[in-house]
């Protein structure tokens, strides 16, 4: 170790033995046990949030079908109901003053009659 | 299964091909680690906690280039990270595991001094040096490679173990002398 150049360009043998013998820390194995585990453990984690996507992708899928459908007739009976004949409304209208029905009452009979 | 079939299963999110390679590379991560923190707990930590960094970051490997080198680029930088957090703390102890060592026989012994004379010479060095240093001479990398994995020119990786040998062989020297005889 000593014969040789700082400037070598070299790996220097007896330094990187001394290196590694004094840098390889305790209980090797358990290092490395500990280190498998947690790799494996985050693995799994990992694969359990793929199977669980995998899974849930195609309900997600199915859940918006569904969703826009529900959608798409709510729209479409709204569009097709007849709205209030003009005769009906014009009558609610001519309600006599004393009779002062609330907003929801007017509401009610226009669309019952509406029927 | 060679390591060019491992980096490219791993790149794919394969967990078995990155464990396989994480095994090659874990005691060279490990001294890496231990040579900037000099606390064996705490290597350990910064190995673990940056080993599953690199799994989660896996995507962003590419597998043409050196595993090994982004592997222990990762746990470089976090050794380094971790380093500077703990240097605000007054005192650093010498690792806990040269502490603690008990007696050994004669030829044993002097080789247990040695090694603490390394560790201490170790802990003088500049932090990027020492990494510099180990990667050179015990882990075999080359100059562009430590380059890469510190994030510098080559010419300064070749100052920084030029400058780290010469003080630990100023460091050991006496040592080595005492084992000789």
């Amino acid at each position: 170790m000593r014969e040789k150049s700082s400037f070598s360009t070299e790996p220097d043998a007896d330094l990187g033995a001394l290196l590694r013998e004094a840098l390889t820390g305790p209980a090797p194995d358990a290092f490395m046990a500990r280190l498998e585990a947690a790799v494996r453990g985050v693995s799994a984690e990992r694969d359990q949030w793929d199977t669980l996507a995998r899974w849930a992708r195609p309900r997600v899928a199915l859940a918006a079908a569904a969703a826009a459908f529900l959608l798409g007739l709510g729209v479409w009976r709204h569009w097709s109901k007849p709205g209030p004949e003009p005769e009906s409304v014009a009558l609610a209208a001519a309600e006599p003053q004393g009779t002062v029905a609330s907003p929801g009452v007017i509401w009610q009979t226009v669309l019952l009659e509406g029927r | 299964m060679d390591e060019a079939t491992l980096t490219t299963r791993a790149s794919q999110g394969d967990s078995d091909a990155f464990g396989e390679l994480v095994v090659r590379h874990a005691m060279a991560a490990r001294r890496v680690a231990l040579a900037v923190l000099r606390n064996a707990d705490e290597a350990d930590d910064a190995v673990q906690s940056a080993t599953l960094s690199a799994w989660r970051a896996i995507a962003r490997y590419d597998p043409d280039r050196s595993f090994r080198a982004w592997y222990l680029r990762i746990i470089a930088n976090a050794a380094l990270d971790q380093f500077r957090r703990r240097r605000v703390r007054a005192a650093e102890p010498l690792s806990d595991w040269l502490e603690s060592r008990t007696v050994l026989p004669d030829q044993a012994t002097e080789r247990a001094l040695l090694r603490d004379r390394l560790m201490e010479g170790l802990a003088q060095l500049p932090e990027r040096q020492r990494v510099a240093l180990v990667l050179f001479d015990a882990e075999g990398y080359s100059h562009s490679e430590i380059a890469a994995v510190l994030k510098v020119p080559e010419g300064t990786v070749r100052s920084y173990v030029f400058h780290a040998r010469r003080a630990m062989r100023r460091i050991l020297a006496p040592a080595v002398e005492e084992e000789i005889r």
